[in-house]
């Protein structure tokens, strides 16, 4: 049953990438451009170069894909529950199996895996043209997949307040303030950012992709900060769902 | 004219009150913003690296984040009105879609110089900084906001066809790399550019130096052939879906 | 298996939505509930299907003495106007798409739904988007929609809606033969001829409560001989019909009908503009009963 679900979101993020395909080609252009200018911006811009933030330029170009990767995942339970709204389709993906908290999470899922897919295309033309080698070390997906948690985690939370006011977009400029952590982290960590939000998680993939062990204390950390977004992300949207059921908000845009 | 203005006017205040806790955090997001920027400037430049005062430098970022919006306004505005399917409702104004969308841009232009200022006037009482000689800003703003405008619709005029332009943007800002460095250095030989000399205009008018003639015709001329251009464009566009049957179309 | 409403309250602010509303639908029966607008009959289908929670009473679905509330993936529904579907994706697709999120495999939902499609005449529209059909092709593509996911009850919300008579007549057949096949459907429509034609119950429903339930022909043999039948001379009924007070329907373009006591139409008939052919007594339609139990909610043309 599941499996026709998840099904059917693939589907349909095959069909929308086909109708708007010129949005989804100009999204890998743009891709494109934005690594290329930031690799090329870094490597000029920053006075000894990237060695000064301990990073190559393979591991770089990884660390802003995971980057990517969790901006995306950050907005895309409350675009979806927004542009339903505002096709009044809601409701009706309100009837799915089990209903609408685990539909919107089987589309982040896709939505996520479709973000892998694009920044692969995206990568790997730039890492051959660069001359870049990657060599991450073997728990990279692990680091990866904490960070992604804690994010689809702040997704849910996200969702939930889109889901009662539907238009929250302006929000996101306040939360991307929350990003700078992230910058910080990933240039020098020290050990009073560990409880920032998403700053273990960087850490740890940025050892990861540098090729560098991890401490289990610096995982355990990152894995309790997932799971601690994930559980008050779900939390937030279980309790938003059942109050606008309540009010009658849900299919309003 | 005078009631499709007030209508545009009405619904953007319906808006604005309906997703109330968005033009909040709007509010609160560009505060944020400007106060980094702010404070960035202040304390990480070099005191020789400076090319503009604060009190300037926030006008800058006003105009700049008003010329941005200006760009984008008309393409969401499809998009949306595409998305809730009253985008042929809307082609129904006297004077048809082209002019209404040109009126909701105008609104929605208000409606940025309002927010702007309610930003902007908490921040310069906080920072103590002056807005100096300022008084020809509207004018060297102008140009700008007519070039912002004209490439608004060539947007808009894709936005009609395509309907969901949003990646695009991504690509489009990058075309605003430039505005930043005629910002600090303006050279002649980036006179053709789009949008240079509109904007060094504006940085000569908000640092209170003298703006040549020629310089202020060449902002014009730019400014009225994008929007010209982006009129000729929309009109296209909009014979094109009709003749298509994929105006309202989503 | 029977689908249970029990005493079902809903209020928003100041407005009281539900009062207190019980209805009971069972396999191959279909129940119509009528009530003018704003009566709270989207609203009661919605608290069915889980879209909407109520402040007290309950929805259950009872099986085999088993009694459990009903999911939402467990109706075929059509919710008011055409906001069901993608408009932007093709039918096949949208059918595709909303069987699986329901957790129906393709290969089950494509051949019912393109079985539907080809009876409602758009077998050749399967690849074209939604928004590219006409109002009427769209509810008929979502009718189709609500019916290839096989559920158990159908929950039709305005079905009638944009469909043309040929269409509508058609559409009347199919709900009698899904009935026959068992299915239990939930009908609200403004177009009492077809609820009338193949009901086998009905609830008025009005400022949120049910002000009276019952069989179809129960009901209608309960108001036997309690109306006139007014012919006219000339083919004027539905001119007439703007200037006459709450109780009056017409039944042809030649013949009034009016539910009330005989004291208020004689009055009327004193002041008619066309000769009567012939007063007798008669049983009501469906819509004069309802223009007789809400015509007072509206004001008349003539107040």
């Amino acid at each position: 049953m599941l499996c026709w679900q998840l099904w059917s979101e693939f589907l349909l993020e095959w069909n929308l990438t086909r109708r708007y395909w010129f949005d989804t080609l100009a999204g890998l252009l743009a891709s494109v451009l934005f690594f290329y200018s930031m690799v090329l911006g870094l490597e000029n811009l920053t006075p000894e170069g990237l060695a000064s933030l301990g990073l190559d330029l393979g591991p770089l170009l990884l660390v802003f894909a995971a980057f990517n990767l969790v901006v995306g995942t950050f907005q895309s339970i409350a675009y979806s529950v927004q542009s339903e709204a505002a096709l009044g389709t809601l409701e009706h993906l309100g009837l799915a199996r089990g209903g609408l908290l685990r539909q919107l999470l089987l589309r982040a899922l896709v939505r996520g895996l479709q973000g892998i897919t694009t920044s692969a295309l995206v990568l790997l033309p730039l890492a051959l043209l660069l001359g870049v080698r990657l060599a991450p070390a073997p728990w990279w997906p692990l680091s990866l997949l904490l960070l992604y948690l804690a994010a689809l985690g702040f997704a849910l939370g996200m969702g939930a307040l889109a889901l009662h006011f539907k238009r929250v977009e302006g929000f996101f400029t306040i939360v991307q303030f929350l990003f700078l952590p992230y910058f910080f982290s990933l240039v020098r960590f020290a050990p009073w950012m560990t409880p920032l939000p998403f700053a273990p998680g960087t850490q740890l993939l940025k050892l990861a992709l540098t090729g560098e062990g991890a401490f289990p204390g610096l995982l355990l950390l990152a894995f309790v900060q997932a799971l601690l977004f994930l559980g008050a992300g779900l939390f937030a949207m279980a309790w938003v769902y059942a109050a606008v059921r309540r009010r009658g908000l849900l299919g309003r845009y | 004219m005078l009631w499709p203005l007030w209508s545009e006017f009405l619904l953007s205040w319906a808006r604005t009150r309906r997703y109330w806790f968005n033009t909040l955090a709007n509010l609160g997001g560009s505060l944020l913003y400007f106060y980094a920027i702010l404070l960035g400037f202040s304390r990480l430049t070099p005191e020789e690296a400076r090319f503009l005062d604060p009190g300037p430098l926030l006008l800058v970022f006003t105009a700049f984040n008003l010329t941005l919006f200006t760009f984008q306004s008309i393409a969401y505005t499809v998009q949306g009105e595409a998305q809730l399917g009253t985008l042929e409702h809307m082609a129904l104004a006297r004077g048809g879609l082209l002019r209404q969308l040109l009126l909701r841009a105008l609104v929605q232009s208000l409606f940025g110089v309002l927010w702007s200022l309610l930003v902007l006037l908490p921040l310069a009482l906080a920072f103590g900084v002056t807005l100096g000689p300022l008084a020809r800003w509207p004018l060297g703003f102008l140009p700008l906001f007519l070039a912002a405008l004209g490439f608004g619709l060539l947007m808009g005029a894709t936005a009609l066809y395509f309907k969901q332009v949003d990646e695009f943007f991504t690509i489009v800002q990058f075309l605003f790399l430039p505005y930043f460095f005629y910002l600090v250095r303006f050279e002649p030989w980036m006179a053709h550019l789009p949008f240079a000399p509109g904007v060094h205009l504006l940085r000569l008018s908000l640092s209170g130096a003298e703006a040549p003639w020629g310089l202020l015709g060449l902002a014009l001329f730019q400014g009225l052939l994008l929007f010209a251009m982006g009129l000729w464009a929309m009109a296209y566009m909009y014979r094109l879906v009709r003749r298509r049957g994929i105006l309202g179309r989503f | 298996m029977r689908l249970l409403v029990q005493n079902v309250h809903k209020r928003f602010g100041k407005l009281e939505a539900l009062k207190g509303v019980s209805l009971e639908l069972g396999a191959g029966e279909i129940l119509g509930l009528l009530g003018p607008n704003g009566a709270g009959k989207t609203t009661l289908i919605k608290v069915v299907l889980g879209l909407l929670l109520p402040d007290a009473g309950e929805v259950v679905l009872e099986e085999g003495g088993a009694r459990r509330r009903p999911q939402g993936h467990e109706f075929g529904v059509l919710l008011e106007g055409s906001r069901n579907l993608y408009v932007n994706l093709s039918l096949l697709v949208n059918a595709l798409y909303f069987g699986g999120i329901r957790g129906l495999p393709p290969k089950e939902v494509r051949p019912r739904f393109e079985a539907w499609l080809e009876r409602f005449g758009l077998k050749d529209r399967l690849h074209a988007p939604l928004a590219s059909l006409s109002r009427g092709m769209q509810q008929k593509a979502a009718l189709a929609l609500a019916l290839a996911l096989k559920p158990r009850f159908l929950l039709l919300d305005e079905p009638t809606l944009g469909l043309d008579p040929v269409s509508r007549r058609e559409f009347e057949g199919i709900l009698l033969e899904l009935k026959k096949e068992g299915w239990g459907i939930l009908l609200t429509s403004h177009d009492l001829e077809v609820v009338e034609r193949v009901s086998d119950r009905v609830a008025f429903l009005h400022r949120g409560e049910v002000r009276r339930q019952g069989p179809t022909r129960a009901l209608l043999r309960d108001w036997a001989g309690e109306g006139y039948r007014v012919r006219l001379a000339e083919p004027k009924a539905e001119a007439l019909l703007k200037a006459l007070g709450p109780g009056w329907s017409a039944e042809g373009p030649e013949v009034l009908f009016f539910l009330g006591p005989w004291e208020a139409l004689r009055e009327v008939l004193g002041t008619l503009p066309v000769e009567v052919l012939e007063v007798s007594r008669g049983t009501p339609s469906l819509e004069a009963l309802f223009l007789h139990l809400f015509g007072e909610a509206r004001p008349s043309p003539s107040a």
